[in-house]
């Protein structure tokens, strides 16, 4: 059986989870993502890491967006759709867990 | 018939202690007492003719394998959760890591103990240095004063002879084509420590008219000579230094005079590429060499240095001095 695919307003409502085989570190001008399971390497711009640390930290893209939207200035509505595709792409390289249990 | 030399020598590379039973030229005195006993390996000979391979179960993992095209294994790595590790290496012997990493064992190939123990120094003993904690680069590194200069890049890039040549004006050899680091245990987020080597390097007959004899000798001893390249030991003072300069060497056909460059903002991949022994690929050690790579950038300045076709070692030396922080100091 195919698996329907997450719609943003689920994504939004659901939990995201950074698993403990997802590792980082800083440099200069990105930030190395590292899924020790896979032993494959990530990059993330600035921005790019900021919403994964938010992520991790608040357990919500909604909490997430509220939170990039204040530091940059920006409504919700224009940020909420970056951090769900930015989500999705996480998802699909294992480097967050979704969950819509609860949602 | 392998010379096992009678009594034990010990001494300190790559943040190991190291014990040897036999003559080991280019082992660097060991400091008493050095916080690297606490990582103590025993390395000795095999019996006159065990075999190692036939003592190491079947089912082991093959890290890494090669073979002749009749099947005969030119080179292997395999990894055991008991019985440990071992190297097998055409031309150079049998090598055995036990699973502690805390003895080895040699069973070299027939010829000069120089020439089997560039496999000891330059594979068998960097994998120890790995399973004990640390992790390790591909680079080689001179000091000046307490602070070190790394070059990192591929094989033949020449990383090898800019080191010597800087040694013949002055610097201090750290280490050649492999280099161990850490965090300071006393300094956990700041700058990693950079443990010398054994104090070997080779020098390709390619670059050796770069060199007059005068300055090869005042430096170092040759040892023995391949077709390839001639192997010196050279004085190693034992204490780590904090790198603060990274130079990657590439060749580039459009330029005479070698150039530099900074590289600012440092592209990651260039560090984490430079992983000595990729092999060993456990989520310990790639999150240890992400970590590693990530302190060197934030603790070094990074340059490019673009080597054409007639740079020869001494213009790039110069170009070297001339950028990095610690030679103006």
């Amino acid at each position: 059986m195919t698996e329907e695919p997450l719609t943003d307003d689920a994504l939004i409502r659901a939990h995201v989870r950074v698993p403990d085989h997802v590792a980082s570190r800083e440099f200069e001008a990105e930030t190395v993502i590292l899924n020790l399971s896979t032993g494959q390497y990530h990059g993330l711009n600035p921005t790019g890491s900021k919403i994964l640390d938010l992520l991790r930290d608040t357990g919500s893209v909604t909490r997430t967006a509220e939170a990039v939207a204040t530091q940059y200035g920006q409504a919700v509505e224009d940020v909420v759709g970056d951090v769900t595709e930015l989500c999705r792409t996480l998802a699909e390289r294992g480097l967050v867990e979704i969950d819509v249990t609860d949602a | 018939m392998h010379d096992r030399g009678g009594e034990h020598r010990v001494g300190t590379a790559f943040g190991l202690t190291v014990e040897v039973e036999f003559p080991c030229p280019g082992l660097p005195p060991r400091d008493q007492p050095h916080p690297c006993d606490a990582r103590l390996v025993r390395v000795g000979l095999a019996h006159p003719g065990e075999s190692l391979p036939d003592a190491f179960p079947t089912d082991a993992e093959a890290l890494w394998t090669v073979r002749h095209p009749d099947g005969h294994i030119a080179g292997f790595l395999g990894a055991h959760p008991v019985a440990g590790y071992l190297f097998q290496a055409e031309g150079y012997g049998d090598f055995h890591i036990t699973a502690d990493a805390a003895v080895v064992r040699c069973a070299p190939s027939d010829g000069a103990a120089w020439s089997w123990q560039r496999y000891l120094v330059g594979q068998v003993l960097p994998l120890v240095a790995i399973l004990r904690g640390l992790e390790v680069f591909h680079a080689s590194v001179v000091g000046v004063g307490s602070v070190g200069v790394a070059f990192l890049g591929g094989s033949r890039s020449g990383k090898s002879t800019l080191a010597t040549m800087l040694v013949t004006r002055g610097a201090r050899f750290v280490t050649d084509d492999v280099v161990a680091v850490e965090r300071d245990p006393s300094d956990p987020g700041g700058p990693p420590l950079a443990h010398p080597g054994f104090g070997l390097a080779s020098l390709r007959h390619s670059a050796a008219p770069a060199f007059s004899p005068d300055a090869l000798n005042r430096i170092a001893d040759r040892i023995g000579a391949d077709a390839e390249a001639t192997r010196f030991a050279i004085p190693v003072d034992p204490a780590p230094v904090r790198i603060d300069s990274l130079f990657f060497l590439r060749h580039v056909a459009d330029v005479d005079a070698p150039t530099i460059e900074p590289l600012s903002p440092l592209d990651p991949g260039l560090l984490l590429g430079s992983v000595y022994n990729s092999r060993l690929r456990t989520p310990a050690r790639l999150l240890r060499h992400l970590d590693l790579s990530a302190a060197l950038a934030a603790s070094s300045t990074a340059f490019r240095v673009n080597i054409g076709p007639r740079s020869g070692p001494e213009a790039v030396a110069e170009a070297v001095e001339s950028h990095a922080p610690s030679f103006s100091r």
